[in-house]
């Protein structure tokens, strides 16, 4: 059964995607779920016949959760909050299907007449302003500092490159909230640059009356580092020796931890302990005895159960789930 | 090698409708010889202080059981068991000395054994095997893997379609259809089983060595008892600790002065290193095509030891000394290198007499008096060792210089040394260029798939510089003290535990 609705290209044909990528959507998705209802954080380890596209799918799963549960700020907050930025401050503007990135040049008016001041590059020597009322403010939102490193600032583009499949995928009609706004779903820590090629591979589609839309997983994750700057993610990656390397600054923790393989895990789990985690094990991999050790350690100071919250495992693939 | 979407589904796949089917040999003799051997080895284990000579020949015996149960060749096989070690069996078993009389009988009837079983040549596993091998390639498994090399040889002339693989190397390879595997399934890790990229295995396995194995669930260990998790973790750790002290301490000349901190490296091949634990210390990887890391073509890179991991394949000399660097500056050097070595060696020997005489921690105050602001125990010993080269500061050079009576030449001997600082980085360069030519040049499938091979990199115009890629199968936590010159040296380890 395709629950997901997601479909992969098999040589000239689509086929639902198979049951180990089901589950693995799956397992994101009660993992979000459980984070959110329950006050300790959660530890998940799952075992698999091999890493590929292990962390791509949880991840996929942890947002599809999280996007059903962005919140509608009301509207007299956000203006609130989009007065309370400073001149300077990089926002993101709606415009239809696409955006573009502009700067708070300031304010004007006063009382219900208080209108936002914006600058926005349509050219290499042209600039123009646009004023953002109560009224039409919801088709502009600030930008995460962390994420304007390469930012162009003239560029005006598609808040996804494949819309439909990711509209579909995530369930909403509408893709603008979700491409406008970032949020910390989900980490991934892998070590190599599988996670990328797998993330970006254009090999899936989802299926409507117009036929089948191709798209890849990066469509619904948003990893901000495969993103250009200024770009609205979800997910962020980091390998384990950039983590370990420089001082890194966590703000908000994700909500999700996806260790990807085992070495990830022993390096850098004793960094992350404001998670919910999920382990991905390859039973192949050398150091997976190891990183079960560590986990089970884990295991034997648990402070709650969850096995029976836990999607039910392929044959082949193991999974233990607790509270910390 | 990653595996793309449709390869990934085919390992689920083989994982939940994997087929086992098992051939058990039989051979009267090599049964009976086996029997012999432990029936000996039970004798000999709780004796203190067994002759050297019935301990040498019960190994020899040992390894002989060990490599023919579980590899396709014949037996005795010179490439395995030399000629001249089964003359020599005589010859140990004549100077040996028994407990008891009986003993020196099981001895004696092992050693006739054996010599039927050369005499005889066929062994039944390459007999089945070369039943199997039709038209097709054939993948063959093998858990033992200290005689890969002559098995490669061997095997490329006589079954030349047969596809060598190792335990560790299943894990990038392509889906396949079918797996041969040697020996009792308990001689492999589980994963070979829980985690297959093959939809059949064939075990092929004589009939007294087979064990009937069941897998255990990775997450399903006595949940309750954490005692039994640090019983895994110190086993791990004892496994190879008597190996690496025979090792370590094989060479007894070696100055005390010149040990340092190393770990061991468990490599493909029955083999270990001990590289040093220094974030100075370096080794050349070699990344082969399409690497997980770089994901393009093979590289080789010179990265700190102790960034290597399991998976990795590290550069060892295993033909001539074990710093190639050295021979490679000697070689930038030219005629003139002779004369900068000795002239290294004066100011460094004369620097050990001068610990030796007053002890390191009274040359480090008199050093510092002298001027010296890097002079600690560390520094002091790195300065006294031939592989450090200078120290980083001129002043620090002038100080050590004048404590040892040869201020006058301090400006020589400091020009000597940067001159053969300089000969060390341009070799370093040179030697990674030549290897990822050779990397670059050759066909690295059988690194992936034996996780070893060697190149031939000439130094100084000589073949001597063979080196060999690794693949590391787990590192160590344990640090030893271990003497300088067995670092980098790769080395047998001891494996008893096939002998059932």
């Amino acid at each position: 059964m395709n629950e997901i609705g997601l479909y992969f290209q098999s040589k000239t044909t689509y086929t639902t995607v198979p049951e180990w990528s089901q589950f693995l959507i799956n397992l994101g998705r009660l993992s979000s779920q459980l984070s959110q209802s329950a006050k300790r954080k959660t530890r998940i380890g799952v075992a698999l016949p091999t890493q590929s596209f292990a962390a791509a799918f949880v991840a996929v799963g942890v947002v599809l959760d999280a996007s059903q549960r962005m919140k509608s700020t009301s509207v007299v907050d956000h203006f609130e909050a989009l007065l309370r930025l400073k001149r300077g401050s990089r926002v993101r503007i709606l415009e239809g299907d696409a955006c573009r990135i502009g700067t708070i040049a300031g304010q004007e008016g006063e009382g219900d007449s208080r209108r936002i001041k914006v600058r926005i590059s349509k050219g290499r020597k042209s600039c123009g302003f646009e004023w953002f009322y109560f009224g039409n403010c919801d088709g502009i939102q600030p930008v995460d500092e962390s994420s304007t490193n390469g930012m162009a600032k003239r560029k005006r583009h598609k808040l996804s490159k494949n819309e439909i499949f990711a509209s579909t995928l995530l369930g909403i009609d509408n893709i603008s909230d979700f491409g406008m706004v970032s949020t910390s779903d989900c980490l991934v820590v892998t070590q190599s640059n599988r996670f990328e090629r797998e993330v970006k591979e254009q090999f899936l589609a989802v299926r409507d009356e117009g036929g089948f839309h191709r798209g890849c997983l990066q469509d619904v994750i948003r990893v901000k580092e495969y993103l250009p700057g200024g770009h609205a993610y979800h997910t962020s990656v980091l390998t384990s020796k950039e983590m370990l390397e420089r001082e890194f600054d966590w703000g908000k923790p994700a909500t999700i931890t996806v260790f990807d393989g085992a070495l990830c895990f022993l390096k850098t789990s004793h960094l992350i302990v404001d998670s919910s985690w999920i382990l991905l094990l390859d039973k192949s991999a050398p150091c997976t005895n190891d990183a079960v050790n560590i986990f089970m350690q884990e295991y034997l100071k648990r402070t709650g159960d969850i096995d029976s919250d836990l999607p039910k495992a392929p044959k082949g693939v193991e999974i233990l789930g607790f509270l910390r | 090698m990653t595996h793309s979407f449709t390869e990934t589904t085919e390992l689920y796949n083989a994982a939940t409708c994997l087929k086992v089917s098992t051939t058990l040999v039989s051979h009267d003799l090599f049964r009976l010889y086996d029997e012999h051997v432990k029936d000996l080895t039970r004798r000999l284990k709780d004796v203190v202080d067994v002759d050297e000579y019935a301990n040498r020949l019960l190994g020899a015996l040992r390894n002989f059981s060990y490599a023919f149960s579980g590899i396709p060749l014949p037996f005795g096989h010179p490439g395995v068991f030399s000629d001249e070690l089964i003359t020599d069996l005589r010859r140990r078993h004549e100077l040996a000395s028994f407990p008891s009389s009986e003993d020196r009988t099981v001895a004696e009837n092992a050693v006739k054994l054996l010599e039927d079983l050369v005499l005889l040549c066929r062994n039944p596993l390459l007999h089945e095997l070369k039943q199997r091998v039709g038209e097709k390639e054939v993948a063959l498994l093998i858990a033992k893997t200290r005689h890969l090399k002559t098995l490669v040889e061997y095997l490329g002339e006589k079954l030349p379609r047969v596809r060598l693989l190792t335990p560790a190397s299943l894990r990038k390879i392509q889906p396949i259809e079918n797996l041969f595997l040697l020996g009792s399934p308990d001689w492999y890790p589980e994963s070979v089983f829980s985690a297959p990229r093959y939809s059949e295995i064939h075990v092929i396995c004589y009939q007294w060595k087979y064990r009937n194995w069941t897998p255990n669930k990775l997450f399903g260990v006595e949940l309750e008892q954490d005692s039994s998790l640090l019983v895994r973790q110190l086993e791990t750790l004892n496994r190879w600790s008597g190996a690496i002290t025979r090792f370590a301490l094989s060479d007894s000349s070696h100055d005390y002065h010149d040990e340092v901190k190393g770990r061991l490296y468990v490599l493909e091949g029955d083999q270990g290193v001990l590289l040093e634990d220094d974030e100075s210390a370096k080794v050349y990887v070699v990344e082969p095509e399409n690497g997980e890391l770089t994901g393009s073509g093979p590289s080789v890179d010179r990265i700190s030891a102790n960034t290597l991991e399991p998976g990795m394949f590290v550069l060892l000399r295993v033909a001539g000394t074990s710093d190639y660097v050295v021979d490679v500056a000697d070689e930038l050097m030219g005629k003139d290198s002779e004369m900068r070595r000795a002239k290294q060696e004066h100011w460094k020997g004369l620097l050990r007499s001068k610990i030796r005489e007053h002890g390191t921690d009274s040359l480090v105050r008199t050093l510092r008096d002298a001027g010296c602001s890097k002079a600690n125990k560390i520094n002091l010993q790195n300065w006294a060792n031939a592989r450090n080269i200078k120290t980083s500061i001129y002043n620090d050079f002038s100080a050590i210089m004048r404590i040892l009576g040869l201020s006058e030449r301090t400006n020589d001997y400091w020009e000597n040394a940067e001159k053969i600082d300089s000969a060390h980085r341009s070799a370093g360069f040179q030697i990674k260029n030549r290897l990822l030519e050779r990397v670059k040049s050759a066909d690295l499938s059988m690194l992936n798939d034996l996780g070893y091979m060697e190149f031939e990199l000439p130094i100084a115009g000589k073949a001597s510089g063979k080196l060999g890629a690794f693949r590391i199968l787990s590192i160590s936590s344990e640090i030893h003290d271990v003497p300088y010159n067995k670092i980098a040296q790769p080395f047998i380890l001891e494996e008893n535990e096939w002998l059932v």
